[in-house]
């Protein structure tokens, strides 16, 4: 109930003290709802493209690796990326850069082999119409685990 | 003392992803800053620096509230966002930091505005 000081509402709440007032509860709960909102709609937006097998984890890589998403990639891992992967990406992007001398070399990746359903492995040829590349190829084998119903990448076996 | 709380949770936090997380924030947010992930590294950003804007924040609230709520806004929607858009990438505990720092933080904005006649600050 507020509180009445000579037939005044305070708009204190609580029969102590002057701990909160109306404003103070108005503005927490816009926080409050704000953050409902936040959380909702994101958590609404990443559980519709859920990758929940290992052909959706390839076809998502795929498309990460040709927008250069690096957010949509993360989210794939099944763990944050180790200090080692972050070196190991930039010295491999720095390096077919700096070959093909273009800070957005032409990359074509070719999925096959997929195996297993919710969990298993898929290969990844990576090819490249720049003259730099011509006779290059990297081939990744990429493993992918299950985690609370989603798939993800747990690792990779380079056999290029 | 709320006000208190909630620096204290976010410094523990801030220790935490500098020091126990294994993901090394201060080379992560750069790397992901030069590879397009622009607004995930400014938010592993705040994540560490957010002891800084909350205790400027804190001081100025004995002239005015907002910049504590508005500070504390973005204190708490950084980890909920970032929750439910990496949810398999966070550690169990971060479900329980995150939960205790959005009760504390929503109690502080609740309390932030001094009831009519009562002493700005006090």
């Amino acid at each position: 109930m507020p509180r009445r000081v000579n037939g005044v509402d305070t708009g204190l709440v609580g029969k102590g003290g002057p701990m909160t007032n109306k404003i103070g509860l108005i503005v927490a709960g816009a926080v409050a709802a704000v953050l409902l909102l936040a959380g909702g709609v994101t958590a609404l937006v990443v559980s519709g493209g859920d990758p929940t097998s290992v052909q959706d984890v390839a076809d998502a890589a795929v498309d990460a690796a040709e927008d250069l998403d690096v957010d949509d990639g993360i989210a794939l891992l099944c763990e944050a990326p180790s200090k080692q992967d972050r070196a190991d990406l930039e010295a491999l992007i720095a390096a077919a850069q700096d070959e093909a001398d273009t800070k957005d070399p032409d990359v074509d990746y070719e999925i096959s082999n997929v195996k297993g359903e919710e969990k298993g492995s898929f290969d990844v040829k990576i090819t490249s119409d720049e003259k730099a590349f011509e006779d290059d190829e990297i081939a990744v084998t990429v493993l992918v685990d299950s985690q609370d119903g989603r798939s993800c990448i747990s690792g990779y076996d380079d056999r290029s | 003392m709320l006000r208190a709380a909630v620096l204290l949770v976010a410094l523990a936090t801030s220790a935490a992803a500098t020091f126990g997380s294994g993901i090394d924030p201060w080379d992560l947010a750069p790397w992901l800053a030069r590879h397009g992930g622009l607004g995930l590294a400014l938010a592993l950003g705040w994540l560490v620096l957010a002891p800084v804007p909350l205790a400027v924040a804190a001081l100025a609230r004995r002239r005015t509230p907002w910049p504590w709520v508005a500070v504390v806004t973005i204190h708490l929607a950084v980890p909920v966002v970032l929750l439910a858009r990496f949810p398999h990438l966070l550690p169990g505990w971060a479900w329980a930091v995150v939960g205790l720092s959005v009760l504390l933080g929503l109690a502080s904005v609740a309390t932030a505005f001094p009831a009519p006649g009562a002493r700005p600050g006090s």
